[in-house]
Parts: structure tokens; C-alpha cells; sequence
């Protein structure tokens, strides 16, 4: 940082320090949800739909109230409150009352005093059914014929891009390409599922502890389904076992139904899923069908794009209109291109309802687009890097929403350079490419792929997060934010840029869970801000606390404060360098308690503007971006179809890297999530049912898959974040997909367009999935065990 | 997290000896399960398929997992678990499709409590260990109150999840010859993923290759296409004194599709596992003949 002062450079961000909750996790001391019990609580359970869309002709609960040891039993009738929740379209019961949408639907609770006591009471419950008929392909459900999910009609969200004239634009193409893609349903694949634990409390109101992301959507929910005030609904978190977008939702209906349990009863009530009803209840990532057409000048020039998609919301809104409100943004990757039109629509479906998953309505619009312009490459005789190269963004451009790219630095060529020169990608591609007719069933490929991304929340709303920092009379500090802890490593990121602010070792500081009743409402943690909104509050509150505590220094050491800084839990004498004087952090914070200096302080961090005009979808979509790109080495066995990444690397530009170690654990995850998106998993349903429950069927990839990784970061330090950080957790893992299926096309010469890329579609370049009833005996105990009845 | 609503809470038993193991099973063959990694079994209980009534836990047998070389057989007690066939050096000489068979299962810790004689008690037709056994001749030890009696492994297994293991008798041990080097064998396996993955097809063949490279005493056998494991004997027809080529692969190819009969289930369609019998027919013959591993 030449030019920089001093006084200014980082001493703690960059550094690969230790997780602050890495050793309870390992030791077994960190508490989950499931871990924690309440002295008189009884169990609760869901009695869930048998049809995937039916009328409730008749719900009989008498049966079950009588039961040994149950203590409640609750149905729609019983719902206080407003009976909908949803984050933005109120769609979703809490539990149905006259129709089920889709199988996950809870129909009833029962509360009783042991969990076997409950669950044998649930088939007490005789429900009488007269089934609807099912829709579960989106764009058949898009169709005036089709069955009505909802009486509104099944179009959640259709959102535009109104760029330019591709009529105009496709005249001045030399070659037009039309491409279809289609993207899986997957499952967020939690190693923890959902877990609650609500205690009734004074005024009518609920504690919830549990396995929550977003702490206050539901607590929203669970107000309203009460009819309380926020202030009587306290929400804590525990420790989460893992969410990748997947336990906002889906919690919040487990919140508000254990919280309806806990009045019921005056007792504190659990609730636990098994695996299969987690993987039944719980919402997908939006299956896509993608249809691109793209004008191509003789130069190589992109001229026009038209992009139509169709997202598969299944039976709840959920998230999906900002969902695709990021893929309309983001469809037409990060190239320079002055035509585009995008249409993205979401369709109500008797599928499982898809919401926020890691990535959010960008993988599968990387995935068209990154294979799309492989394609493109090669027809230019270019290798994909080279030919990314010269299309791609840079500073100042111009994207589809019609927003200039200014304030930060736009390194995607920087970024695609590097990883260039790190993977020898062009050598090694022409190299692939000429050996595909070579002898042998084994073939080499290798794939690129590369993606911009608006940071944080962008228009879909206000974006604004807390942090609360205190420093205690010994000089440790406590941190607590808004933004919360799901595995991620938010705790550690927020903790470090404190510590940086405050100087202060990070084994200095401790990270408190977030409590809504104790820390103003920062909106959820999601779209990879926890870094950015919770870090730059925590900055915030520590420049506010360290501020007065060098007044204090300043008298004390007879150093007007601007000369003074602190590094490491010493005072130091800036600016020309950073002596370090006898005064300790620990020392100095005794002193500001024994003068009544306020030692705490709340950060309140806003982001900038940005702007959405819904006609047009022109507009400021995101206040800033980040760039990343992957690169995929496979070896294809095209005996079998068999596909195995054996080196992959991964360079972003996240701006600056506030912990090295958890920032290359975001890679990892986020390449293998990625992997298993590329070439496994597909959560499978026929005719709204799940073919898959479990792990046993439901294949996700394990280490001994995982490629040798190679993890580089570009440190563009952005002034939209306090400390010059921006976003990694979800960029790591958008791209993945289309640069295997890219490395698969090199090695091969066979584009695949759907993926998973399973074993039959990289040798046959089709799906076999048979249609009817399974034969597998595992399917059967786990519809069995997840108590999917034929008739209540 | 583990939710056990689904587990029944059976009597338990951890007999000291074989003997008393086989006495308490014959005294009420209906009330007891054995089990002893309970690798299966425990699956089964909690997604409800089974029930026991009681568990007879035979860990507590001393040497029933004991591996020995006798009257030119190798016997493999019951209990081995995977890793020991994996890694004994007996197993790796005489029976190398076996060991590299059961060094595939599930995951180290699977592999580390699952076992030779449980693989086959749960009868499934993608059993990693079976084809193995089917080419190496194998027979299952099956004891009872009256005595021992011998059962061909191709014999054992009459259906998915069906032996002919009365409910009194007890599996003990797998014997098969000890032929030495000369008889070589290959497993090929294909798998969605790495590890932790039940076998989408997989191929085992035995043979003895002669200095002019003809293939003698050729078994074929075919796991996860079947209600069973299948032996390919058309297969072993065309194989059985030919000289591995071309044309021959091509006939043998041919004839273990026809052989095949698989089913379309989530983790494989119908077509696609015929054609992979051909593709690790190639790959396990070649090993054979090559006397190196093939591709998984």
C-alpha cells in the first residue's frame, strides 16, 4: 500500500487467524440447538399432507387429544394471529386449513410429553382428502389451462431488463446462437437439521432458541402469527450446524408453530426434524429453464442478447421474487453487450417451495451463460479465456441494468489473468482439445468459468446491520451483531474487524450469539453482507470506543490523540511509524472505566444507494460488485461417463481479505457445493413427491471427491465496506458448475446444456430416470419413516 | 439428531462362545436378529422394515473374525469386517477381487464395523463382496443345532434381502480353494461417487490365464443387475479357452448384456447399466489377462 499511511494499513485483516468458535466446535463444547433442553418441555410434532395438492373435506383431532401423554393438539382454528407468513408474499400457512399445496405442509401439531408419545398420537389424526389436480412443471403452469396453485394465479414475480433494442442488435450479427439450459432442484444439504426449543414468557409472548439464520424474519413471522408486539417475541440463536440459505423459511414456520405449541401448553416446547422430514418440509434451490439467444458480430463482439427463464417457485413464494430479481440482473454475465432483453418469471408448482440457497438466483444463470460463451469462444477459434478477455467488463462499463461501473475496480481481467497464469489454462486447453481423438477411454478437459456479482441485498430492499461493541474494564471485548453465525464464519470476520479497529488481539474478543431482543434488527444474513454490513458496523463501533479511548491515551501519554494509534493491545506513537509506548490496551481501558469513558458503542452501518425501476429494470441493481472466476481440470472416463475433477483453482477478488483462513474455507465449501451441483445432485420429485429423503440416495460429494484446490484472492479494497471488504460466501460457489461441464466439453466435444452432468448424460447426453413407482426398498422406508400416509 | 422415534427397543444377547450363540438362536430362532456391525440392520430398524424382537450381538465370539489358510482352502470367519479383507495378506494373494472389493465399501468407518457375514446375510444384489465370492467358488458356512452344513454361494442368496439361511442357523465363516497367484481375479465396480456409494453395476472374473494366453476355468459374475448376484455362464462360455481380443470382447460384451437383467431405480436407468456390464466385463477381463488393475 504504497502512499498509504502507515497508521492506516491493516496489522490484523489478511491474517489466516484461528475460527473464535473453531475449538468448542471441535471439542464438542459448542451447543446446537438439539443440545439444549428445557426442565418440563414436551415434544412436538407436524402431522404433514398425504397429496401433494388437495381440499381438507375433513380434519378429526379427538383421537389424538385423548392419546397417552399428549398435552395439546392444534390446528388452523387455533392460530391467534395472522395465519400466513412469507418474507415477502404472505402465501404461507403455518398450518394448512382448507388445502395442502404441496407434501411438506404441516396439517396439524401435536405437543406431547415424549417424542414417540407425539408421533404415535399424529396417526390418531384421521384427515379426510379430496385431491386437486397437480401441476409441477412451471411453465406448464404458466399456461391459462393450468391447475391453480393459488387462486391469484401461479405467477409469483416476472421481472424485466429493458437494455438497448435487440431487434437492432441481433441485425448486426454475424451468427445467432439459441440455447436451452435447465438447472436441478437441490437440497441446501445442512449437516444439522432443524431444531427449536420456545418457552412461554410474560404478556403473551415467546423465547425461541434454535438452528435459525435469519433471527429477525422470524421473529416477524412469529409476532404476527401470535398478534403480539416484537418486543414480547425473543429469538435467540443457537449454534448452527450449517444453513446455506436454507434455514430462514423453514424455520420460521417451525418457530411459529412451536411458539403456538409453547401458548398452548405454558410449557417449553421442542421440536426436532428427522432427516427425511427435513429434506421433505424444507425449501430447494429454484430448478431454471433457460432459454438464451445471442447475437454474435464478426469481430467477436457480443451485439444482442434475449434471455427468457422460467424459475420453478413450487408451492410458496418464499424468496423467489428476489431470487430471480438477481438473476435478471446477473443473466447476462459480466460481458459488455449494448442489447438486452431479459425476462425472468417464478410459477407457483405443487413441488416443494425453492427459496434462498447460497448463490441465489446466479448459478443457474452462470451456468447458461458460462457455457454459452465457451461455446462462442471456440467458434471464434479463441480459446475461452482469451475470448473472455476481450468481451468482459471493465471499469466504467455499462451492464444490462444500465448502471455504470464506477467507485470500485472492476479486476475480472485481472482476476481471469491470474488464473490464467496459475492453471496454464490456454496451453493445457488447446492441448485437451487436440488430444479428444487420441486413442484411450480416458480424456482430459479443462474449463473455465468466470461471474460478476452485486454485493450484498442490492435494490430488493433496506439494507442496514448492527453490531454492539464493548470493551470490558480488563480490556477484553465483546462483540455482539445483528448479523449471525450459521457455520460461515461471520463471528470470526465481524470479531476481526473490531479487533483491527479497536487494536486488540482476536483472542481478546468474544462473540456473543445474536438475540433480536438485544441488538436492533439487521435484516437477515443473507447475500453474502455478513462480512460487509456486520464487519463495517463492527468498524464502526470500534472506531467509536477506540476514539475515546485515545482522548484518554492522549492525556495520559501527553501525545495529542491524531499521533496516536493502537496495535495489538499497546498504545502506539504514529504517524511516521508505530512505536510502541508502555501503555497497554488493558491498562488504558481500566483507565477510561475509572474516568466513566462509555466503553461501548453501536454501529450502524448503511449501505449506499441503490436504485430498481421495475418496467425497465434499469437502475443502480447493486452499490457494488465483486469478480471471481474457476477453472476445472477433469478426466472424463467415456466408457463409463464417469467424471472426476482432479485440480481446480479459484481466484476472486473480494475485496480485501479480512481472515485468509476463512476465506479459503469459503472456496472449499463453496467449489464442492458446487461440484456436487455440477455433476450429482438433483432432488428429484414425481408428481409433487420426493424420490429421496436421505443421504443414502440423495448424493452429495464427499472429501474423497473433492479436486486439489488452488485458492488465489485479488485485494481490490473497496470504499463501499468500512475496512475495504465485500462479499466471498456465495461467488465461491456460482461458477463451479459451468467451468466442470466447460472442462467435460473440452475433453469431449459434447456440450452438455442440463446438469447434473450424471454418468448417463456425459455418455449419452441424456437423462434415464425412470418414471413409476420405485423399486428400491429404501424409497419405501423413507416415505415410511417420514410418515407420508396414503390417507390420515 | 439421530431421532430413534422409529427404533422398537428389542431384548439384547451378547453370547460368550459360538456355541451359545447357536444355542440361544435355536431356542427361539424368531425372536432373535443377529447382527454384528450392524451397518444394515441398524438402517433397516429405523426406517421400520424390520423389527427384531430381539438382537443377538455376536462381537463377543473370540476368533469369529479369525482369517486362516487350512486343507487348502482359505476360511474367513463371519466377522472379518471389510478393512480386515481389505488388508490381509492371505486375502490380497488368493482372493485380490475380494480384498479390492471390500477396500470400495461405504467409507473406513463402515468398512471398520461392517462385515463379511452380515454383506451377505442382507442379500443385496450390489453386495461388493458376492461377485468376488461367485468367481472364487465360495461357500457359506451356515450352523445350526444339527451341525454345519456348506452352502455354494450361488446357492445363498434367493432375492433381494433372501437367503437360504434357516431362521436357527448362524453364518460362521466363507471358505473358497487357495489357489495361489495363478487364478487371478478382478473386480470393477462403478459408482455414482468416490466413496460412500452403493455400486451402480459391477463385474468380478476369475480365471486362469495359460502361457499362450488362453483364458481357462473363466467365472463371470454380475453385481446390482439382478435380484441377485448373477453368474454369466454364456458369458464364461464364449470366454473359456479364448484368447482375449477384439472379436472375443465383443461376443462376451454381447452375451453378458443379454445375461444382465437390471432394473431402472434412482441410481441407474436399465439401459445404461447393460452397457456398463460390457464396459467393466473389458476393463476386469483385461486386468486378468493383463495381470494389472483396470479402471475403476
Amino acid at each position: 500500500m504504497i502512499g498509504e499511511r502507515d497508521k492506516n494499513r491493516p496489522w490484523l485483516l489478511g491474517r489466516p487467524e484461528p475460527r473464535v468458535d473453531g475449538l468448542g466446535k471441535v471439542t464438542g463444547e459448542a451447543r446446537f440447538a438439539d443440545d439444549l433442553d428445557e426442565v418440563g418441555q414436551v415434544w412436538g410434532v407436524v402431522l404433514r399432507a398425504a397429496h401433494p395438492h388437495a381440499r381438507i373435506v375433513s380434519l378429526d383431532v379427538e383421537a389424538a387429544r385423548v392419546a397417552p401423554g399428549v398435552v395439546a393438539v392444534l390446528t388452523a382454528r387455533d392460530i391467534p394471529g395472522n395465519p400466513l407468513v412469507g418474507g415477502v408474499i404472505q402465501d404461507q400457512p403455518v398450518l394448512a386449513s382448507d388445502r395442502v399445496r404441496m407434501l411438506g405442509d404441516g396439517v396439524a401439531l401435536v405437543a406431547a410429553e415424549t417424542e414417540e408419545e407425539a408421533r404415535d398420537a399424529l396417526a390418531l389424526i384421521r384427515v379426510a382428502y379430496e385431491p386437486l389436480p397437480v401441476v409441477t412443471d412451471p411453465r406448464e403452469a404458466l399456461r391459462p389451462d393450468s391447475p391453480l396453485v393459488h387462486d391469484r394465479g401461479n405467477l409469483v414475480v416476472h421481472h424485466v431488463v429493458r437494455h438497448g433494442d435487440p431487434a437492432v442488435g441481433f441485425e448486426c450479427a454475424h451468427r445467432v446462437y439459441e440455447r436451452s439450459y435447465a438447472t436441478p432442484r437441490i437440497e441446501h444439504a445442512y449437516l444439522e437439521p432443524e431444531c427449536v426449543l420456545a418457552r412461554p414468557t410474560e404478556g403473551g409472548g415467546v423465547e425461541v432458541v434454535g438452528s435459525i439464520q435469519n433471527l429477525f424474519s422470524t421473529r416477524r413471522a412469529v409476532a404476527s402469527v401470535l398478534g403480539v408486539p416484537l418486543n414480547r417475541v425473543r429469538i435467540r440463536h443457537a449454534v448452527l450446524g450449517g444453513s446455506f440459505g436454507g434455514k430462514d423459511d423453514v424455520m420460521t414456520v417451525m418457530a411459529c408453530r412451536a411458539a403456538l405449541l409453547a401458548r398452548a401448553t405454558g410449557r417449553p416446547v421442542k421440536m426436532v426434524n428427522t432427516r427425511e422430514e427435513s429434506m421433505l418440509e424444507s425449501y430447494k434451490r429454484h430448478p431454471y429453464f433457460l432459454d438464451y439467444r445471442v447475437g454474435v458480430d464478426r469481430d467477436g463482439n457480443l451485439c444482442a442478447m434475449r434471455i427468457e427463464i422460467v424459475a420453478d417457485a413450487g408451492a410458496y413464494a418464499s424468496m423467489s421474487p428476489f431470487v430471480t430479481y438477481r438473476s435478471v440482473v446477473q443473466a447476462a454475465g459480466p460481458y459488455r453487450c449494448p442489447h438486452v432483453w431479459t425476462d425472468v418469471r417464478a410459477a407457483y408448482t405443487n413441488n416443494p417451495y425453492t427459496g434462498a440457497m447460497r448463490g441465489f438466483g446466479s448459478p443457474q444463470v452462470n451456468f447458461a451463460i458460462e457455457c454459452l460463451m465457451d461455446e462462442i469462444a471456440e467458434d471464434q477459434g479463441l480459446d475461452p479465456l482469451t475470448y473472455r478477455r476481450r468481451v468482459v467488463f471493465r471499469d466504467g462499463d455499462i451492464t444490462p441494468t444500465g448502471q455504470r461501473l464506477t467507485g470500485h475496480r472492476v479486476s475480472l481481467d485481472e482476476v481471469l489473468a491470474r488464473i490464467g497464469a496459475a492453471s496454464g489454462f490456454v496451453d493445457r486447453w488447446w492441448r485437451y482439445r487436440a488430444a479428444r481423438e487420441a486413442p484411450g477411454q480416458v480424456r482430459r478437459g479443462i474449463g473455465l468459468a468466470c461471474s460478476y456479482r452485486g454485493v450484498s441485498l442490492g435494490a430488493e430492499g433496506v439494507d442496514a446491520a448492527a453490531t454492539f461493541v464493548q470493551v470490558q474494564p480488563d480490556g477484553s471485548v465483546i462483540v455482539s451483531s445483528g448479523v449471525t453465525d450459521m457455520g460461515q464464519g461471520a463471528q470470526t470476520a465481524v470479531a476481526q474487524c473490531a479487533a483491527e479497529v479497536l487494536g486488540v488481539p482476536l483472542d481478546r474478543v468474544v462473540f456473543l450469539n445474536t438475540d433480536t431482543s438485544r441488538i436492533p434488527d439487521s435484516g437477515p444474513t443473507v447475500a453474502s453482507r455478513g462480512t460487509i454490513m456486520g464487519g463495517s458496523a463492527a468498524a464502526e463501533a470500534a472506531a467509536q470506543v477506540r476514539a475515546r479511548m485515545l482522548e484518554v491515551a492522549a492525556d495520559l501519554l501527553r501525545e495529542p490523540a491524531k499521533n496516536l494509534t493502537i496495535r495489538d493491545g499497546v498504545v502506539c506513537r504514529a504517524p511516521s511509524e508505530n512505536v510502541p509506548s508502555r501503555l497497554t490496551f488493558a491498562d488504558l481501558a481500566a483507565e477510561c472505566f475509572r474516568r466513566g469513558v462509555a466503553l461501548a458503542a453501536l454501529g450502524w452501518f448503511q449501505s449506499p444507494r441503490t436504485s430498481w425501476h421495475e418496467e425497465t429494470g434499469q437502475g443502480i441493481a447493486y452499490f457494488t460488485y465483486v469478480y471471481g472466476a474457476n477453472v476445472a481440470e477433469v478426466e472424463v472416463d467415456c466408457g463409463t461417463g464417469r467424471v472426476r475433477v482432479v485440480e481446480f483453482w479459484s481466484v476472486h477478488d473480494c475485496g480485501r481479505v479480512v481472515n485468509r483462513q476463512g476465506a479459503t474455507g469459503q472456496v472449499h465449501g463453496g467449489v464442492a457445493m458446487g461440484l456436487g451441483y455440477g455433476l450429482l445432485e438433483e432432488f428429484e420429485v414425481e408428481r409433487g413427491v420426493p424420490k429421496a429423503l436421505n443421504f443414502d440416495e440423495y448424493l452429495i460429494p464427499t472429501a474423497m471427491d473433492m479436486p486439489r484446490m488452488h485458492v488465489e484472492f485479488v485485494e481490490s479494497p473497496d470504499p463501499a465496506g468500512r475496512l475495504g471488504q465485500k462479499s466471498l460466501g456465495e461467488p465461491t460457489n456460482e461458477i463451479a458448475a459451468p467451468a466442470i461441464v466447460n472442462a467435460i466439453a473440452n475433453a469431449t466435444g459434447r456440450r452438455i446444456r442440463q446438469i447434473p452432468a450424471t454418468l448417463e448424460q456425459v455418455l449419452i447426453g441424456r437423462r434415464l430416470t425412470r418414471e413409476g413407482p420405485r423399486g428400491s426398498e429404501a424409497a419405501r422406508g423413507a416415505a415410511a419413516s417420514c410418515k407420508v400416509r396414503t390417507e390420515g | 439428531m439421530i431421532s430413534t422415534a422409529g427404533l422398537s427397543r428389542p431384548m439384547f444377547a451378547r453370547p460368550k462362545s459360538l456355541e451359545e450363540a447357536v444355542a440361544l438362536l435355536a431356542s427361539d430362532p424368531d425372536r432373535w436378529t443377529p447382527v454384528h456391525g450392524g451397518t444394515d440392520l441398524l438402517v433397516r430398524m429405523r426406517g421400520g422394515f424390520v423389527s427384531p424382537c430381539g438382537l443377538l450381538d455376536l462381537t463377543g465370539i473370540p476368533g469369529f473374525g479369525d482369517i486362516r489358510v487350512a486343507d487348502g482352502c482359505v476360511v474367513i470367519g463371519a466377522g472379518a469386517t471389510h478393512a480386515a479383507l481389505a488388508s490381509d495378506e492371505r486375502v490380497r494373494t488368493h482372493a485380490p477381487a475380494l480384498a479390492r472389493a471390500a477396500g470400495m465399501i461405504g467409507s473406513p468407518a463402515i468398512r471398520n464395523r461392517g462385515t463379511l457375514g452380515g454383506n451377505l446375510a442382507n442379500a443385496s444384489p450390489a453386495a461388493d463382496t458376492v461377485p468376488p465370492l461367485f468367481v472364487l467358488g465360495a461357500e457359506v458356512a451356515l450352523q445350526g443345532p444339527g451341525g454345519t452344513r456348506w452352502v455354494p454361494i450361488e446357492d445363498f442368496a434367493t432375492g433381494p434381502g433372501r437367503t437360504v439361511r434357516a431362521a436357527a442357523e448362524l453364518i460362521t465363516a466363507v471358505r473358497f480353494p487357495a489357489r495361489g497367484p495363478d487364478v487371478r481375479s478382478a473386480f470393477q465396480r462403478l459408482g455414482t461417487r468416490k466413496a460412500l456409494a452403493i455400486a451402480r453395476v459391477s463385474v468380478a472374473v476369475g480365471a486362469r490365464v495359460k502361457a499362450d494366453g488362453t483364458l481357462r476355468e473363466v467365472r463371470v459374475a454380475l453385481g446390482a443387475v439382478g435380484p441377485t448376484v448373477l453368474r454369466a455362464r454364456e458369458t464364461e462360455r464364449i470366454l473359456e479357452g479364448a484368447r482375449w481380443g477384439e472379436e472375443v470382447a465383443r461376443m462376451a460384451c454381447e452375451a453378458i448384456q443379454r445375461e444382465a437383467l437390471p432394473i431402472t431405480d434412482l441410481r441407474a436407468g436399465e439401459a445404461y447399466r447393460r452397457e456398463m456390464c460390457g464396459v467393466l466385463l473389458r476393463r476386469a477381463v483385461g486386468e486378468v489377462v493383463g495381470g494389472s488393475r483396470g479402471r475403476e
